[in-house]
């Protein structure tokens, strides 16, 4: 409190009545005041700032309670910082940019300087730009819907395109506040639109509402498209008639068509260089995305290509042979096989990895994971009670679709399955998800969309989880793709389907209303909410196996050393996974995310020990907890089922149908 | 190493490499001391400001490396979010101009965020309330009926 700030508190303090008693508001000044308060000011003004505060002390002891809430009114809004006319404009830009938009809008409502000063920040461009640049969706609708030249342009560049979009004038010179404020109420308003727009799609999703667009491929004699990719330019197709289809986007024509294959093309992936496919012909081929020749055939498997996936240089096929082949790609002609994977006691339908697991899954109802580092065999993730069909692995996440009908989600590093999705009356054929959805495809032709948030959090509803059906493939839809605009699916019934949910009709349902109430950037808060969820759900997944005692298949073959051990995989891993332990002591562990626990339970850090001592590694339970025996008896029984029925397995799929996949299951 | 650094108005501040480590600036200024014992000028940095600056390294001295984020992916742990509620606003922007003059990315992301909250979900009156400010018309009405603050003492 030095003497510089006009009207200082010292000054305004002065001025009031220091008598207890009545408030003596409103009376006049006495002369004597008047007279004597300049000079009394001036003694304490040459007093240092120490001395000021001493006796600020002093008599602010003295006043009437009253008295005080006054000076607390006027002190009050001198320590109150306006932080927009203070800071310098990045920082205001970093405080606002935490800020969402209905309270951007109350701040430009403030005051006029604010509300320049937002002008002059360009806030709503900034955060336009922020949110492309950070969420797919963002960015995929600033491309389709042609906004995407709005941003990341200087001032000149942005005023003369608004103009041009408005017809205004671009010739006229305009001075910079004016620019300015032309771009802000441009920006101002292109967002409350966008997120409309989001809205919409959005809402289209839930009611599956699109718009639909059928490719007949009109293929002579066998009929259907066994698998897909497409991209903004074209769709990739593998037919049954032995031939892979290009179609062109934008008339829906087939650009090319690619033979070679002796068989059913069954899968195929393609990036910027090459098209792999693997066909029933045993065969993998590889061709030249922009010519279309075919480069190179890999003659490696026995029996029909099932599935395959290629990135970063390596490739992993999977066969209907049983088999697990993983290559090292150096060059599309120099491909040559790292690894075979063996275990499968049926054959392997489908394979994804990357860089730290390859997971497969099979018609003998199991999902093997592999390490990619050593291609040694991890663990098995059990549950599926037929053939599974499908499956896609991303992060921690396993989903998975099968011959019983059900999707399973899982988490890779503990194997624990966090979910079973039921709703489709047929063999799940294909399966896809992103951050938000789920994506799946039947035998009877119906695809189902599933929120993916909700099915990993353990208290939503089954019926909240599946957010339509879409039924319009007339066959077995084999194939799907899609994301945060359209699903583009191929089935037996000889069509490509792509259903928009972009430039879905409009369904005559009441106008979503103006204020934003999405979260600004839906995927990065879904992301954020999913792995929450997805550890939450992982946690208590643990602990209910812990308290229900559930061993798993490697336990139980430790405690019985007769049962047949079949395969080399299997007893290659020198060493049984650890059994996941319990999370002991719940409430003091909260402060922790699943996946440290998790690390903890693998690697024996330090922690609160179980009964069993502590040197033990493996964190096994020699003593059985009492209730046990019975439980064990069930577990070896169904165990042994498991194992008896397998033979039967091999047999399947001899006389049937589906040259692509045998149906595991009784 | 244990430096000494000096705030605006003359405070002194013992600080050890670890601490000090949080701000680029006074790293880069402590390693390119001649001696181990020549204080650190922090010129812009008030010693109230500083002693918080400190305080907050101190308790992040272990932190691992931090990734700046802003917005719902950002959250503030638990401690950090009492601290910076504590602060008066004039604290909190001195705070916050001190973090961008002394580089420090972690503190600033928390402060700036902790100020966005001040600011959510607020209708415009409230605002005013909160940071002090005159809406238009208020300005108006003193505009036209007072000259001006007081320059008596000046």
């Amino acid at each position: 409190m030095s003497s510089s700030p006009p009207a200082s508190t010292t000054q305004q303090l002065a001025e009031l009545s220091l008598t207890e008693g009545e408030h003596d508001e409103g009376k006049q000044l006495s002369c004597d005041y008047l007279q004597g308060h300049e000079g009394l000011i001036e003694e304490v003004l040459k007093w240092n700032e120490h001395e000021q505060l001493d006796f600020m002390d002093k008599i602010v002891h003295r006043l009437s309670h009253y008295q005080l809430g006054r000076v607390d009114t006027f002190i009050r809004p001198m320590l109150q910082r306006d932080f927009i006319s203070m800071l310098p404009a990045h920082l205001v830009e970093l405080i606002l940019f935490n800020v969402n938009s209905d309270s951007l809008k109350s701040c430009e409502a403030v005051s006029t300087s604010w509300r320049c000063a937002l002008a002059r920040g360009q806030h709503w461009k900034k955060l336009i730009e922020k949110n492309v640049r950070s969420d797919t969706l963002w960015a995929g609708l600033s491309e389709k819907r042609h906004w995407s030249k709005f941003l990341n342009i200087g001032r000149e560049m942005a005023v003369h395109r608004i103009c041009e979009k408005f017809g205004y004038d671009s010739n006229t010179k305009r001075e910079k506040l004016e620019q300015l404020i032309l771009m802000h109420v441009f920006y101002s308003k292109l967002y409350p639109k966008i997120i409309r727009d989001i809205h919409n799609i959005d809402n289209n999703w839930k009611r599956g509402n699109y718009k639909l667009t059928r490719i007949n491929c009109q293929s002579e004699n066998s009929k259907g498209v066994y698998c897909l990719q497409y991209d903004d330019d074209k769709i990739v197709s593998g037919l049954r008639d032995n031939t892979i289809k290009i179609w062109n986007r934008k008339d829906y024509t087939c650009s090319r068509t690619l033979s070679g294959h002796t068989g059913s093309v069954l899968c195929l992936q393609y990036d910027n260089r090459v098209i792999i496919s693997g066909s029933s012909d045993a065969t993998v081929r590889v061709w030249d995305v922009e010519t279309g020749e075919c480069i190179k055939t890999l003659i490696h498997h026995c029996e029909a290509v099932l599935h395959l996936r290629f990135a970063n240089g390596i490739m992993v096929t999977c066969s209907k042979d049983r088999s697990i082949a993983v290559w090292d790609m150096v060059s599309p002609r120099d491909i040559s096989i790292r690894r075979v994977l063996v275990g499968h006691r049926a054959a392997v339908n489908v394979v994804d990895f990357d860089d730290r697991y390859i997971v497969s899954a099979s018609g003998d109802r199991t999902i093997k994971v592999w390490s990619m580092d050593t291609l040694e065999f991890v663990r098995t993730l059990a549950g599926h009670r037929r053939g599974i069909a499908c499956l896609q692995y991303r992060g921690r996440l396993v989903v998975s679709g099968s011959s019983d009908n059900t999707i399973r989600l899982w988490d890779i590093h503990s194997g624990v399955c966090l979910r079973v999705l039921e709703g489709h009356e047929e063999l799940v054929r294909c399966i896809r998800f992103d951050e938000k959805r789920i994506v799946s495809g039947a035998y009877d032709g119906k695809i189902k969309v599933w929120d993916l948030q909700a099915a990993l959090d353990p208290r939503a509803l089954s019926s909240e989880i599946c957010l339509c059906s879409l039924v319009q493939h007339t066959g077995r839809v084999f194939r799907l793709q899609f994301d945060d605009f359209q699903i583009v699916s191929s089935s037996h019934d000889d069509t490509i389907l792509i259903w928009d949910f972009l430039d879905a009709p409009p369904t005559g349902i009441p106008a979503v209303p103006t204020r934003a109430t999405l979260p600004e950037l839906p995927n990065q808060a879904a992301v954020a909410r999913a792995q929450m969820l997805f550890e939450m759900a992982a946690r208590r997944e643990i602990e209910r196996r812990d308290r229900e005692g559930i061993i798993d298949e490697n336990a139980l073959r430790l405690v019985m050393p007769r049962v047949r051990r079949g395969n080399n995989a299997e007893a290659n891993h020198a060493q049984p996974h650890p059994v996941i332990e319990a999370v002991r002591g719940g409430g003091d562990q909260d402060g922790l995310s699943s996946d440290e626990e998790l690390e903890r339970i693998d690697h024996n850090l330090a922690g609160p020990a179980p009964p069993p001592p502590a040197h033990n590694q493996n964190h096994r339970r020699r003593q059985p907890r009492p209730e046990m025996p019975v439980r064990l008896m069930q577990e070896m029984a169904a165990f042994d089922n498991r194992r008896r029925h397998q033979h039967h397995i091999d047999h399947l799929g001899g006389g049937d149908v589906d040259e692509e996949m045998p149906d595991g299951g009784n | 190493m244990v430096y000494t650094l000096i705030s605006s108005d003359g405070e002194e501040f013992r600080a050890d490499g670890h601490s000090i480590k949080q701000s680029k600036v006074l790293g880069l200024a402590a390693k390119n001391l001649e001696s181990a014992d020549t204080p650190i000028q922090v010129e812009k940095v008030k010693g109230d400001t500083m002693r918080r600056v400190l305080e907050w390294c101190e308790n992040h001295r272990d932190d691992g490396p931090y990734v700046s984020k802003c917005g719902p992916a950002l959250r503030l742990p638990h401690w950090d979010f009492r601290w910076l509620k504590d602060l008066d606003n004039q604290q909190l922007f001195d705070l916050i101009t001190a973090t961008n003059d002394l580089q420090m990315r972690q503190l600033m992301d928390y402060s700036c965020k902790t100020v966005a909250n001040m600011a959510k979900g607020k209708n415009p009156e409230q605002l005013r309330q909160i940071f002090g400010i005159m809406s238009d018309e208020e300005e108006a009405e003193l505009a036209l009926h007072e000259p001006g603050p007081s320059n008596a003492t000046h």
